[in-house]
């Protein structure tokens, strides 16, 4: 939270949004919310387009990482890509105009309907951003296998 | 913020990790600001802290160090042992170092290791900052160009064999997949059939591993004598995995040890707790009773989450009267929450728990491992949804008061700009005029800051619940809401789309 404390921040819209929120009938918010938002693969779609906007800084009311904002035939969708993608690929790879196949699912998260990309192809490139659980994959190493450095024995005074 | 992470945390958190280690200090009123010293700090401590370093691929990873230093009361470390373990390697290592004590607790530790593969430029040296709560407690957070992350440091009062039940939950990851790993259970050192040995009576294991929930699964194993600091291996064979599961631990007392795993399966850390007496005792609903207050963080398919609340027990197998504020990756859902619980009537502690939110429909699935009147309850969150450690403690009587001088540690799990931020703060809190201010060290993304102003207001406590905010330097107001074991301790978690925070709020107590 702190790397944002100097930035003023639109309290007055967070208040709003969050009033919206909370506002909502509790009906309506049950039925919307049909557990919690768990990743469902058996729902995947596959969308294509093209890359309008990368969002690294969601407005209020929207999950934070990145999201992508991909121009469809069908209109415009906000994709959730989340917070550890390589650096090369966020770098790279995706920016706007660029052309991306996007294959994923929507959650609901608190009566809100998010897309959650699984993978991307973009840039002759396959991305993988989350498991087929929905798990989020973090930058990987090279080895399967740490370092493990061990020094001690246990039992006896070093 | 991190008055709420750890879950993740808690949870670690929290967490952490899970996030709070030990219990809390005694009651006192108003406790004297200052009068910490270098004497303050003597002796042998145990320390865990949980968060990210910038060692891993990519620059971002999740890291656990635990250890024993050795304070001679004059400002120098002049011995000690510790473990860290990251995405790309684990590494045990002795140190000497120094350490500086403000009047207000707050405190400067350096580590030299000498080990050229940790630390701001390969330098082996670890700078942590803590905030005393006495001379046997602190809250602890890595605050160099390296590693950012938070956890507790404590007196460390045996080194004797652990034996008999200890319940833990770790967080962190799955190093294979790259993905959130969860697991808690019980392991029953029950020295069958050598001394030390895990036989699998008594012990179970849950994990939720890249999305697989894994329920009820075996676990055996075994658990060397300690070392001359307190230093024992675990090694375990989870049902869960075919991977060996191996655990370095540093005992704190006779009822703790701070674990980080040391193997090539996961990258977690977290506290375990031990059952003694009760160990094999909890063979029914009834063992399950009372009001807990709990704190949770991990991660789940949008990101980083933690949970913190309080729910009660009936001990027929109802959760009742509870509070829940859930940070899903800056998505926040205040409410309220009940649900059904089974005790496995194995005997182990471990306890199954669905949850319905008030109106926001399904809540977390818990799963709790029991120790023994009084004791934290370490707990985890399994669905398919989310990966989370943290705690439960039992909630005092009454109606809490916050006032006087606390401690906090903080550990800010994911915020808009992707950089992670730990840090510790001391307060003080006036309870008339629902505010508090102090000073707080704070690692934003590797970029360790001191001396911020760290200020903020809250509202009364109703239900051990109080909401507010804070303020650190010239930012904008952060709201949290703060969960209260009692008036010496408690959770604090971020409540809006800012951050995901999960923290704990320890009073302070002048030796």
């Amino acid at each position: 939270m702190f790397s944002r404390l100097t930035n003023l921040r639109n309290a007055a819209a967070l208040v709003i949004a969050l009033s919206f929120a909370l506002a909502l009938p509790a009906g309506a918010q049950s039925a919307n919310r049909k557990g919690l938002a768990a990743f469902d693969a058996t729902h995947e779609v596959t969308l294509q387009g093209t890359i309008k906007e990368v969002v690294t800084h969601p407005p209020a009311g929207s999950p934070l990482g990145m999201h992508l904002t991909v121009a469809t035939t069908t209109g415009t969708q906000d994709v959730h890509v989340g917070s550890y993608l390589p650096k090369h690929v966020t770098e790279n790879l995706l920016h706007a105009n660029a052309q991306v196949i996007v294959v994923g699912s929507s959650v609901n998260l608190a009566g809100k309907n998010i897309f959650l990309a699984r993978q991307l192809v973009v840039g002759g490139q396959t991305i993988a951003v989350r498991s087929e659980h929905g798990a989020l994959i973090w930058p990987k190493s090279d080895s399967n296998n740490r370092d493990l450095v061990r020094k001690f024995v246990a039992g006896g005074a070093q | 913020m991190k008055i709420t992470r750890l879950m993740l945390l808690a949870t670690l958190i929290a967490s952490i990790s899970t996030l709070v280690a030990c219990g809390g200090g005694s009651s006192s009123s108003n406790p004297a600001t200052t009068g910490f010293t270098k004497a303050s700090l003597k002796g042998n401590y145990t320390f865990l802290a949980q968060g990210e370093d910038t060692l891993a691929p990519g620059g971002f990873g999740l890291y656990s160090v635990a250890g024993v230093m050795v304070a001679d009361g004059n400002g120098n470390i002049s011995g000690g042992e510790q473990t860290y373990g990251n995405f790309t390697s684990a590494y045990e290592d002795t140190f000497t170092g120094t350490y500086s004590v403000s009047s207000n607790g707050l405190t400067t530790v350096t580590l030299n290791t000498g080990n050229q593969n940790i630390g701001p430029g390969a330098s082996g040296t670890e700078t942590f900052t803590v905030v005393l709560l006495s001379s046997s407690k602190g809250q602890i957070s890595q605050f160099d160009g390296s590693a950012t992350s938070s956890g507790t440091i404590d007196a460390q009062t045996s080194t004797a064999m652990p034996t008999a039940g200890y319940a833990f939950s770790v967080v962190g990851a799955d190093l294979n997949a790259v993905a959130p790993l969860n697991f808690g259970g019980v392991f029953n050192i029950d020295n069958n059939p050598s001394a030390g040995a895990i036989s699998g009576a008594g012990s179970v294991t849950d994990a939720n591993d890249f999305g697989t929930v894994s329920l009820a699964q075996s676990l055996s194993g075994s658990i060397t004598p300690p070392d001359a600091f307190g230093f024992v291996a675990i090694t375990l064979t989870a049902g869960f995995t075919s991977f060996p599961v191996s655990f370095d631990g540093y005992i704190v007392d006779s009822t703790h040890i701070q674990l980080v795993e040391f193997d090539n399966f996961g990258a977690t850390g977290g506290t375990a707790i031990a059952q003694g007496s009760a160990t094999g005792t909890f063979t029914s609903n009834s063992a399950f009773s009372g009001s807990f207050v709990y704190g949770l963080s991990g991660f789940n398919s949008i990101g980083a989450g933690a949970d913190a609340g309080t729910i009660t027990a009936d001990g027929g197998g109802n959760l009742t009267n509870g509070l829940i504020d859930q940070n899903l990756s800056g998505t926040v859902i205040s409410d309220t929450l009940f649900g059904s619980y089974a005790v496995d009537n194995t005997g182990t502690g471990r306890v199954i728990a669905t949850t319905n939110f008030g109106v926001n429909g399904t809540g977390p699935m818990l799963i709790f491992y029991l120790t023994g009147t009084g004791n934290p309850v370490p707990v985890i969150q399994s669905d398919t949804f989310a990966y989370a450690a943290g705690a439960a403690y039992p909630q005092g009587s009454g109606t809490p008061s916050f006032n006087g001088t606390y401690g906090v540690g903080f550990n800010v799990i994911q915020t808009s700009s992707f950089t992670p931020n730990d840090g510790v703060a001391q307060i003080t809190a006036t309870s008339s005029s629902g505010t508090f201010s102090g000073t707080a060290n704070i690692n934003e993304g590797f970029v360790p800051t001191s001396a911020q102003t760290f200020n903020g207001t809250f509202t009364s406590i109703t239900g051990g619940r109080a909401a507010g905010t804070i303020t650190v330097s010239s930012g904008s107001p952060i709201m949290n809401a703060l969960y209260f074991i009692d008036s010496t301790q408690g959770f604090v978690i971020e409540t809006d789309n800012g951050a995901v925070t999960l923290g704990t709020v320890r009073q302070q107590v002048v030796p």
